[in-house]
């Protein structure tokens, strides 16, 4: 019978943080404060976060220990398995070894209480007892509504209200955790009255829900604000997961070639690549990849070429139905083109050309994702499903090359939440519409002079 | 309600699906700076939004570049100390 899990014991959950900021070639460039223009200083987060999560914030130690009391939490559900997806493999019929990690077995169901949990230990050392944060869909605020129950202290997510009248599991989640979610904007602050007067029937936003969480808790002694992802000491936490994959991996005698993430915030992951990002700056031959979401149109309406897989034109010619590589949305939209809540650190490291970022619209995330269930079984989160679409497009250019291949990614949570996301898939609601002609010309153009197969 | 309003997709800044008509008002009085971005390849959006915002909503929405989440934290952080 093949072997489908490698098992890590208890005991053998890493017992220190990899902290990649020791080990960067060139030196971040640190978040500035947006009214002082001046890299942002201990003093700036001191009014809302902790002063031992700011220090971690700060470090450039390696390795950083992880305290006992969060190891203990972290072996309910750590270490996370690594399985081999045979059956996937299979079905892409590609010259590869794929291998994921599970984050999917924590009771919030991702990669989220990974930090969640070493954030409230932390500030419950620091003395405080509450802390606040905001939450889209609720993966967030699910985690840490969790991690403050394991730690005694009181939680309140302020949750985007458009998300909290969709998401009514995820609030009885925290709830059942002991959080109190508000649907944001909410009459809990100054700032959501203030909102609700104007506007009683807002759907919120994510920069509402923030202004709400910080405000609940300043000037309070006791009470501090948490983040879910993007800054240093959040992928800190999570590197727990790749540092776990390192040794799995040994115990197979397996080498990657290709380590791969979704990217949103940046934390999962980080959590997988960073300690295989210190590989490959010390040499290793890897590459590092964090799958993000586009909106570039379906390929299959442009015409037909071989072009380019990617934006930096380092694929061999692929054939395919394209708009061009380049394809993007008129400047004027280049200020979304990317999604402005990537971690620094990930930020920076595809700068120095140490990470390289794919992007994948969402029909083929989702259709990655469906392969993905009905192949493996687990649903993914469809978050997760940018990863996937990653695995198989480097799964069928290992094909294409006849040129063997082990792929590592992170499976970051499951979507057994977020099931009306699938449904909308497979109703047909997230379809392309035709592109105006001059879009198809500026496409014909473009490939123009590549061969036709 | 227009006619796209309840057409969905999924946001990446909220994690969930969400309506058109949701991120034509995301901002207040403007949509979500992403709106254009996100929602090109399903409908004509940029014509759709210079035909109902006006230059300055225009401007506001679309004339500078996002805020990164810690920008935002800290300028609201700014926001409330100052404010009595």
């Amino acid at each position: 019978m093949r072997q489908v899990k490698v098992l890590l014991e208890e005991h053998e959950i890493p017992r220190q943080w990899y902290n990649i900021l020791a080990d960067l070639p060139t030196p971040m460039t640190p978040p500035l404060h947006p009214g002082t223009g001046q890299p942002l200083n201990a003093d700036d987060m001191a009014a809302i976060f902790p002063m031992n999560l700011i220090e971690q914030e700060m470090s450039s130690e390696r390795w950083i220990d992880i305290p006992e009391e969060v190891l203990e939490k972290l072996i309910l559900w750590r270490p996370s398995p690594l399985f081999r997806a045979h059956n996937l493999e299979k079905l892409l019929d590609a010259p590869v070894r794929i291998y994921y990690k599970h984050e999917g077995y924590s009771p919030a169901g991702s990669h989220k209480p990974n930090t969640a949990v070493a954030q409230a230990y932390y500030n419950k050392a620091f003395g405080i007892k509450r802390i606040s944060t905001e939450t889209g869909a609720g993966q967030w605020g699910s985690a840490l509504s969790m991690a403050c129950q394991m730690f005694g202290l009181e939680c309140r997510v302020f949750m985007v209200r458009v998300s909290y009248d969709q998401k009514p599991y995820r609030r009885i989640m925290m709830e059942t955790w002991g959080g109190r979610c508000f649907p944001s904007p909410s009459e809990e602050t100054e700032t959501g009255r203030r909102i609700l007067a104007e506007t009683p029937d807002s759907p919120g936003s994510l920069g509402i829900a923030i202004s709400e969480a910080i405000e609940d808790v300043m000037n309070d002694d006791e009470g501090r604000y948490s983040l879910g992802s993007v800054l240093n000491h959040v992928l800190l936490h999570q590197t727990v997961i790749g540092l776990e994959a390192q040794k799995q991996l040994a115990k197979i005698n397996e080498s990657v070639d290709v380590v791969i993430g979704c990217a949103g915030g940046g934390s999962n992951f980080a959590g997988l690549a960073l300690p295989f990002v210190r590989d490959k700056i010390y040499g290793k031959d890897i590459s590092i990849v964090a799958a993000e979401p586009s909106s570039c149109p379906t390929l299959t309406r442009g015409p037909f070429a071989y072009d380019f897989g990617d934006l930096a034109m380092t694929t061999p010619l692929l054939a395919m139905h394209t708009l061009g590589h380049d394809f993007v949305p008129a400047p004027i939209h280049a200020g979304g083109l990317r999604y402005h809540g990537m971690a620094p650190i990930i930020s920076h490291c595809v700068k120095e050309n140490i990470i390289e970022a794919r992007s994948f619209n969402q029909l083929e995330t989702f259709d990655a994702g469906i392969r993905w269930a009905r192949s493996e079984g687990y649903i993914p989160a469809p978050e997760t499903d940018h990863a996937i679409a990653a695995v198989i497009q480097e799964a069928l250019r290992a094909k294409e090359e006849g040129r063997e291949k082990v792929i590592l990614f992170n499976w970051s949570g499951h979507g057994l939440v977020d099931l009306a996301s699938y449904e909308a898939y497979l109703t047909g609601k997230l379809t392309d519409y035709d592109l105006p002609p001059e879009e198809i010309d500026r496409a014909k153009k473009t490939v123009s002079a590549y061969p036709k197969p | 309600m227009t006619i796209y309003d309840d057409r969905e997709i999924r946001c990446p800044k909220l994690g969930g699906q969400i309506t058109f008509n949701y991120c034509r008002r995301e901002g207040g009085d403007i949509p979500c700076p992403r709106i254009i971005y996100c929602w090109h390849p399903f409908l004509p959006v940029e014509d759709y939004l210079r035909e109902r915002l006006s230059s300055d909503q225009w401007d506001r929405c679309f004339g500078r570049q996002p805020q990164g989440r810690i920008e935002r934290i800290f300028e609201t952080v700014d926001r409330l100390k100052k404010s009595p």
